[in-house]
């Protein structure tokens, strides 16, 4: 992603924390959730820049549940 | 007598108790004592559990002159981080201000788990508000203040578990529990000179305790030695009905003499590019020490985000646990001023972004069996440095930046690992060393956590203005 395109996306998300809860934030802490938006997208970017297969499945199992015992 | 009860391991008082040299109320009575005496010096307790505690010494005293011992932990006084819910109206506060009149009517499985084993609640500790869900930068996160090492009143404690820590290194408590979802149970066992012990993810039912991050938290004790963690994990650990996650393979401790055995470890390459000098200075002598015991290789993993595949499953988790109380308003009342703000930004994580993280998770937890099946343990550096000073904030852009591998990586593939004192710095500050294994693989950690505690003695000093006087 370019660094214009990262821009923009930590500005859409920024905007979106700050139409869901700006009315509770002061300036300061709007910019300290701006710099909280741009690890998220940092951290994003880095899961996204490895390739996965197809069949590279979550390792996370759901399990039809059944009372013990 | 009293005073020779402090800073004595689980083994050595459990043997006194089956003896019946000393009486579980008299255990509870010294440390009841230390907890209201010197607990507030290191805001290391929220709550004494006196009344409890004093009731359930008095149950141990009498199954023990029945003749009914039921093992090492019987009649020994703990504390838990007060995240763990207990009932009996005791609040189970979160270390946050919203919840400090929180009451639930049920007790956890850990603690009902050690009251099976005959164990006494004497306190719920410390913790770092929501244990770090709102992504605390600095040590004051906490209604009752900052955690403080007992090895100096002006350095940090480590976090969040930073009571059950404080309360175990000030002998305040013979054991403590904690819990880690990315480093809570490490940090304060360095930063406090004991042992810690993160178990396989799993291995503890977490039913009862706050959730910050269902696939990443942990349960796990913190004792004064590597032999006490493993006496403590056989109690509480085990499948657990209300908690799915739980496992099904049993874990029976094995403290049997590591006698002559030769270890084989790891060292992840540049593990001390990060750390200060003390820390390297003092693991590059433990690897020394452990020389005598064990070959050591350098080994590395595949080049993975593991940080980021971390940051992302416990945003996106934490979004979602802490929905209520984002939404709520009630993040304005936290004590840190990060805090307040600190979890907002979570609702941005693309639920694509969350599910590819769990798929890197798999490469991640293969990757690490694959490179980690020839040796008994990992051995690294437990923090990047020495106990930070309590004003200051610890996620600066200078201090200690370096990314913390084995930690990201530990907690995402959720291996076990153990902390141990490695050794102090000039100034008397603990540095800690830890040993991670493969998942379920407990018993080889603790044999070599064992095997460094048997040739070196950090574990045995203690602070000098809290030994007993005489």
């Amino acid at each position: 992603m370019s660094d214009e395109a990262t821009k923009r996306d930590v500005e859409e998300r920024f905007n979106t924390v700050k139409r869901l809860y700006g009315d509770r934030l002061d300036h300061k802490q709007l910019e300290g959730v701006r710099t909280g938006v741009e690890t998220i997208v940092r951290a994003s970017q880095a899961v996204s820049a490895v390739r996965l297969e197809n069949g590279d499945e979550p390792f996370s199992v759901f399990m039809p549940y059944r009372e013990e015992g | 007598m009293s005073d020779s009860l402090v800073f004595k391991s689980i083994r050595q008082l459990g043997g006194l108790v089956q003896a019946r040299e000393v009486s579980p109320t008299e255990l509870a009575e010294v440390f009841l004592d230390r907890l209201e005496r010197l607990g507030p010096d290191y805001n290391a307790v929220v709550t004494v559990t006196r009344e409890r505690a004093l009731r359930e010494a008095r149950r141990a005293e009498e199954e023990i002159s029945a003749g009914r011992y039921r093992g090492p932990l019987h009649g020994i006084p703990y504390g838990v981080k007060d995240l763990l819910a207990t009932k009996d109206g005791i609040p189970t506060t979160w270390g946050a201000a919203p919840f400090r009149n929180q009451v639930f009517d049920y007790d956890a499985t850990v603690v009902e788990r050690l009251g099976a084993a005959g164990a006494v609640l004497a306190a719920k500790l410390a913790m770092v508000e929501l244990a770090g869900g709102g992504g605390y930068w600095q040590p004051n996160a906490s209604f009752t203040g900052p955690g403080i090492t007992p090895w100096d009143k002006n350095r940090w404690s480590g976090g969040s578990s930073t009571g059950s820590g404080a309360a175990t290194g000030a002998g305040l408590v013979p054991f403590a529990i904690g819990s880690e979802t990315g480093g809570s149970i490490m940090s304060p066992s360095s930063n406090c000179g004991v042992a810690g012990l993160r178990p396989t993810y799993g291995r503890v039912s977490r039913y009862g305790a706050m959730a910050l991050s269902w696939t990443l938290d942990k349960l796990g004790p913190m004792c004064l030695t590597a032999d006490d963690c493993g006496l403590v994990l056989e109690a509480i650990s085990g499948r657990d009905p209300k908690d799915p996650t739980t496992t099904r393979r049993s874990f029976a401790y094995d403290d049997s003499d590591v006698g002559s055995r030769r270890f084989r470890f790891g060292v992840m390459e540049n593990v001390t590019d990060h750390v200060d000098e003390p820390t390297r200075t003092n693991f590059e002598r433990a690897l020394d020490v452990l020389a005598e015991v064990a070959d050591i290789e350098e080994m590395r993993f595949s080049d993975l985000p593991h940080e980021e595949i971390l940051q992302v499953i416990l945003f996106a988790e934490a979004a979602s646990a802490f929905e209520e109380i984002v939404d709520s308003g009630k993040l304005a009342e936290l004590t840190a001023p990060e805090d307040r703000f600190g979890a907002y930004p979570r609702v941005t994580v693309l639920a694509k972004d969350y599910i590819n993280a769990l798929r890197l998770r798999r490469l991640v937890a293969e990757n690490a069996e694959e490179v980690m099946s020839p040796f008994d343990a990992l051995v690294a550096p437990t923090r990047s440095g020495v106990p930070t000073p309590v004003n200051q904030g610890f996620r600066s852009a200078t201090l200690h930046a370096g990314k913390d591998t084995m930690m990201s990586l530990g907690n995402v593939a959720g291996l076990p690992a153990v902390s141990v004192p490695s050794g102090f710095s000039a100034e008397g500050l603990p540095t800690g060393i830890k040993f991670m294994g493969r998942a379920y693989e407990e018993n080889a950690i603790l044999a070599a956590a064992r095997a460094y505690q048997s040739l070196t003695d950090w574990h045995e000093r203690h602070p000098p203005d809290l030994l007993p006087a005489g």
